[in-house]
């Protein structure tokens, strides 16, 4: 009797971890959410989120008058239009890695994304 | 044997419970962000846990003051000040940060020279009315470029030979190093400033891990060379893409002058990123390194183990000193050589 107590202890011990090692993936997935978001921000003010898994086109009100049109398409996001001087917020193409940013300086306007 | 199944129960039960409270945890270090808009470029701030949005506010107002002083183009600045009479009484941030730019020109033997100002504005970098000046323009321009025409006396600062300074090489790392110092007095353990690529790093990230900060790749933005894993560090990059313009000839032209010819550094290198404790230091030695080119910066960096770099010359060979290069993940389109560092007597 002892010895099949023995014997079962380490199956008992293997079970309580590899359960604990499951608890513990979905525990840490829960914590970091993916599900990434596109933040615009105006002079440091949020204007708009954009879930990335919906496409959409949006005109913001940048700052000096100058109009940006943000798309979101294929779980990117960009800067269509600007009617800033220096277009280097057109030219920065699509972003959709969480911290990436597009910066419009004329219009004081960043797009990041943001996990959600 | 129940009484043992039923042990392991309760212990594997409190097992559950601590890594819910460890997620608990996590979230009281709340990200707080802010957007600021100075010194012609865009300024990302990260600070985490509480007070944050109270500390934010300071850094902010840090920020403008600097820019006040430092600035070319408010007349009322330290510099323009210095610029407009010949000498100035100038604050403590001001006189400070040119003694340390002149320590940096004393170390790379004139690579890194405030001075270069009239040179960079006659291109046009400080206007945006780019064009390329002729050479004799260049060469009259060029007798009032030395960092040896300052004199900086307790608060004063004297130019001689009609120079003109800029701080615009050092200005930023400057910043970076006194918003990281406000937010460790503040208390403040985490936090991540990005001044325009310029990036300065508090303590780890909130989840105990390392900041990540990528290097692009010069020649096309969207790619990223080699990732640094960094902590309590600075991370600044210099690069002949930042800031550019095409002239008649069909010819690129960056903004990063090499003091001695008056045109744009052309010496092999067209990225140089570097990585050590000061803000300051890495902003000034990523200009002079760029300017001294390949096999000067690599003999700098071999001599010099107080910092790390990342190097990228015309071939897009990359070049790592051999302290950073275990913490450095690589792409693999991207072949690299390690620096080798000198053992230090
Ligand atoms: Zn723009």
């Amino acid at each position: 009797m002892k010895d099949k107590l023995k014997k079962m202890a380490a199956p008992i011990c293997i079970v309580f971890v590899v359960l604990g090692c499951i608890i513990w993936i979905i525990i840490q997935n829960s914590c970091s959410r993916q599900g990434n978001i596109a933040e615009v921000r105006v002079s440091d003010r949020t204007v708009l989120r954009l879930s990335l898994d919906k496409d959409i086109t949006r005109e913001i009100d940048g700052q000096n008058g100058i109009k940006l049109t943000v798309v979101v398409s294929s779980g990117s996001v960009y800067v269509e239009h600007s009617g800033c001087p220096d277009k280097i917020c057109v030219n920065k193409g699509r972003i959709s890695a969480v911290g990436d940013t597009i910066v419009c300086l004329p219009a004081r306007t960043v797009v990041e994304v943001i996990e959600s | 044997m129940v009484n043992k199944v039923s042990r392991s129960a309760a212990v594997f039960a409190l097992m559950v419970l601590m890594m819910f409270s460890g997620c608990e945890e996590k979230k009281d270090m709340t990200e707080h962000k802010k957007d600021v808009f100075a010194m012609d470029t865009y300024m990302m701030l990260k600070v985490y846990g509480e007070n944050g949005d109270k500390v934010l506010m300071r850094a902010e107002k840090e920020i403008k003051e600097l820019e006040g002083l430092f600035s070319v183009t408010d007349e009322k600045s330290d510099i323009s000040r210095i610029n407009k009479d010949g000498t100035a009484q100038t604050a403590e941030d001001t006189s400070n940060l040119i003694r340390k730019s002149l320590e940096y020109s004393e170390l790379t033997e004139g690579a890194l020279d405030i001075t270069v100002y009239p040179v960079l504005r006659e291109w046009g970098f400080t206007t945006g009315q780019y064009h390329i000046p002729d050479d004799s323009t260049v060469k009259e321009l060029l007798k009032k470029v030395s960092y040896k025409n300052i004199t900086v006396n307790d608060g004063t600062v004297t130019l001689a030979k009609n120079a003109e300074i800029d701080l615009g090489s050092v200005a930023k790392g400057y910043t970076s190093d006194r918003l990281c110092e406000l937010f460790r007095n503040e208390g403040i353990t985490s936090a991540l400033v990005n001044l325009g690529g310029n990036v300065q790093a508090v303590g780890k990230k909130p989840d105990g891990s390392m900041w990540r900060v990528g290097v692009e790749d010069p020649k096309d933005n969207s790619n990223i060379v080699c990732t640094l894993e960094i902590e309590d560090k600075a991370v600044i990059t210099s690069g002949n893409y930042e800031r550019f313009f095409t002239g008649d000839d069909g010819r690129n032209y960056w903004h990063i002058i090499d003091p001695k010819t008056g045109r744009p550094a052309d010496n092999g290198l067209i990225s140089v990123t570097i990585t050590g404790d000061s803000g300051t230091q890495c902003d000034a030695l990523s200009t002079a390194l760029f300017v001294m080119g390949t096999e000067k910066a690599m003999k700098f960096l071999s001599e010099h183990t107080e910092i790390d770099a990342v190097l990228i010359d015309n071939d897009m060979k990359v070049y790592i000193t051999e302290g950073i290069e275990r913490v450095t993940e690589f792409s693999e389109d991207y072949e690299h050589t390690v620096i080798k560092r000198q053992e230090t007597a």
